[in-house]
């Protein structure tokens, strides 16, 4: 373990810049970025230039003002922010399919992981899982993460080193379904993002601890039915539960609520007496003008992936069975 | 991960069944416990260990008092039993119902008699193998009981509460809680501020993704700290809410940071107000009294100074999960964390967090505010075949979250 890089993780409350570290730059809404923090770094948006110089010592988490004014003569701004998992997912440059909030959530949860678990991630790919796997088992724990592209590999190696949490994560270039994991001791978890996870089953069944979880995340149903095929091969491994998430999207918006028509109430207690009291309740609520409505998303991401759980079993207390 | 376990830990019994039925019981070994609706003695787990899958044949309710008639009768009837088992094994056609059970008399039990009646089935090489194991599975539901005995977790808990009683915690499911602790940015050492309703499960589910590497504040309103039943299951989590990295707090002080300071000096009391007492009879006076001390030792009692200087340091993260709380105490909380702390809310209602989001938009204190629904959908697996569950819960509950900023006053 890298002592020095798990001495220098920031713990205080309020996170003060220092030269070097990782930010999230907040713009807007739908533009979050993640930018190194260097004496010489300047960014520049809408909201006019900002000058690193400008933040470093100070402390995350309030207005950073660009040096520029617009035709107003006013300074445009924008959030500096620590990188959180969730934060992080939304900032990072989408170099492969991202593994989302939802999916992210259920599986750390549902496999038990916390401070001190050790979990093998196969498939880096844009770090995105990486990330909130390292932040969950620090400290204590440790993140054994595999992929083919070695390029993948050293990006999320430097960006996890630029985030403190380094000294928690291995990363190992290699193919697993040929060469397996290598020299991984058990490990409290296992999560499979790889094109064709039915391979690698068999390394698993030696690499998980009794009573762990291995989940496959697999996009397409015929992964998922012919890694049930292999999995239902070794008597040890048990199929619990296959799930997919969702998450939708809503947003606000005011709604004026129109004044009620006296002639038409007028109409409608002549003729039906027995809605009165509905009447006088919705008068209630009309005396509020304006109401908030939330809509979905006209679009979503509607589906991810499959996730498959296989728990492995002592049989009857036997190991070896 | 495989740990023996000692008289009087909890346990959870996971039926390996299409159902996955979760039975919590404390572990004595003279228990009898029920799964899949049927009995069995936890003492004929054999060496439980967590992990560890038992499976059970299901025996013939007179076959142990016929057997331990057997046992007295002589030669002669035992050898007829056989006879009877042989005949019946070796037997042409299907089994009527008096034949099973005149199998199980026998001992034949469990996966043989599951694959004996697949065999004896006439119409089962017909089917497909699809069909084959859908019947199988049938069977062994029948004459079967297939447990897994895990070791609880927050995320059984849920699933079992959800089952069983959802309204005493909001419906919250193992997804929603996930994301909770993913918005809520959920890490070691993290300052913690919970407002929940739903029995301690979120105090919990903290506590057991930092292995209690964490400093939790449970704010509760009125005078009375909250039960939070749901931490005595786990064992470890029981002494540690006595320590001070998990306080209760009533939300009134959090309005009496920078007033008040005549009490700062005195250790936080959980007794009832002297006038509400006043307006009832002695004897409820008395269990009251009672009942809150024995609350009251439950949890570590911080000194109320210190208390206060802990609250206006203010906090990383914060978690909402309660029925109807009013704005101004969500934006009270909201304002106690500290510059860059995230926060999330859980409701099961789209029209409480609608309104509340729409709130947040315009408040200068929060940014990347969003509202999302979450849900999960399970699929049913054999092989070859796949489809989604034909019913499930219509939604796993709404999360509103964002981040806390500091305000700049010169703007």
């Amino acid at each position: 373990m890298d002592e020095d890089n798990h001495l220098r993780k920031p713990r205080q409350l309020e996170r003060v810049c220092s030269e070097g570290d990782l930010i999230i730059v907040y713009i807007s809404a739908d533009q979050i970025k993640s930018i190194v923090l260097n004496l010489d770094t300047v960014i520049v948006n809408k909201y006019g230039k900002f000058y690193a110089s400008d933040l470093i010592g100070k402390t995350l988490g309030r207005k950073w003002y660009s040096r520029t004014v617009d035709k107003k003569g006013r300074r445009g701004y924008v959030y500096p922010l620590w990188p959180t998992p969730e934060l992080w997912t939304k900032s990072i440059m989408q170099r492969t399919q991202l593994v989302y909030s939802s999916d992210i959530g259920l599986i750390i949860h549902k496999m038990g992981l916390g401070c001190g678990s050790s979990v093998i991630e196969a498939g880096t790919g844009s770090g995105s899982m990486t990330f909130a796997l390292a932040t969950t088992v620090y400290p204590g724990g440790h993140v054994f993460s595999f992929d083919s592209n070695e390029e993948r590999v050293s990006a999320v190696k430097s960006q996890m080193d630029k985030l403190y949490f380094g000294s928690c994560v291995s990363f190992d270039c290699r193919d697993i379904a040929e060469k397996g994991f290598g020299e991984v001791g058990p490990v409290d978890g296992i999560f499979l993002d790889i094109p064709e996870p039915w391979l690698v089953v068999k390394h698993v069944v030696d690499l998980l601890r009794d009573g762990g979880t291995v989940v496959f995340y697999s996009p397409c149903m015929e992964q998922v039915l012919r890694t049930i095929e292999e999995v239902n091969l070794f008597h040890r491994l048990k199929l619990i539960q296959i799930l997919t998430t969702c998450s939708k999207p809503y947003e606000t918006r005011p709604r004026r609520v129109f004044q009620q028509d006296a002639t038409l109430l007028n109409f409608l207690r002549e003729q039906y007496p027995q809605v009165e009291e509905t009447i006088e309740e919705t008068k209630a609520d009309k005396e509020a003008t304006v109401m908030t409505s939330a809509h979905a998303y006209r679009y979503y991401r509607s589906h991810t992936a499959y996730l498959t759980w296989v728990q492995k079993l002592l049989i009857n207390g036997q190991k070896d069975s | 991960m495989a740990e023996a376990i000692a008289q009087g830990d909890w346990i959870v019994l996971q039926s390996i069944s299409a159902s996955k039925d979760l039975t919590f019981v404390r572990y004595y070994p003279n228990r009898t416990v029920k799964v899949g609706g049927r009995k069995f003695r936890l003492a004929d787990l054999p060496g439980p260990q967590f992990g560890c899958r038992v499976d059970f044949a299901v025996k013939s309710q007179e076959s142990d008092s016929s057997q331990a008639q057997q046992m007295e009768d002589d030669g002669y009837g035992e050898t007829t039993t056989l006879q009877t088992s042989e005949e019946l094994i070796h037997k042409e056609g299907s089994y009527t119902a008096q034949d099973i059970d005149s199998l199980r008399k026998a001992g034949v039990v469990g996966e043989d008699l599951v694959k004996l009646l697949s065999q004896k089935n006439p119409s089962f090489s017909k089917l497909s193998r699809f069909g084959q194991e859908k019947y199988i599975s049938r069977k062994r539901r029948k004459h079967m009981i297939s447990v897994v005995i895990q070791k609880p977790t927050c995320c059984l808990l849920c699933e079992w509460y959800l089952k069983k009683n959802p309204e005493a915690i909001l419906r919250l499911s193992p997804v929603s809680v996930g994301l909770l602790l993913r918005l809520a940015n959920i890490v070691a050492d993290s300052k913690v501020l919970i407002f929940e309703d739903t029995l301690g499960l979120l105090c919990a589910s903290v506590a057991e993704r930092t292995q209690r590497q964490v400093f939790i504040t449970n704010i509760f309103e009125g005078d009375h700290p909250p039960g939070l039943e749901l931490l005595d299951f786990f064992p470890c989590l029981v002494e540690w809410r006595r320590t001070s990295r998990f306080i209760v707090c009533p939300m009134n002080i959090l309005t009496q940071l920078y007033s008040e300071e005549e009490r700062d000096g005195l250790p936080l009391s959980f007794r009832k107000d002297s006038l509400l007492l006043s307006q009832k009879s002695e004897s409820v006076v008395a269990a009251d009294s009672a009942s809150s001390t024995r609350d009251s030792s439950k949890y570590h009692r911080p000194i109320v100074g210190q208390l206060k200087r802990t609250l206006r340091e203010g906090f990383s993260s914060l978690i909402i999960a309660c029925r109807e709380p009013t704005w101004e105490k969500i934006l009270l909380l909201i304002s106690r964390l500290v510059p860059n702390g995230s926060f999330a809310i859980y409701h099961y209602s789209l029209s409480y967090l609608s309104k509340l989001h729409y709130l947040l938009l315009k408040c200068p204190l929060v940014i990347a505010i969003q509202l999302e629904e979450c849900s999960q959908l399970e699929h049913q697996i054999l092989s070859g075949r796949s489809h989604p569950n034909m019913s499930s819960l219509p939604t796993d509950g709404f999360v509103l979250s964002g981040l806390r900023v500091e305000v700049d006053l010169n703007l």
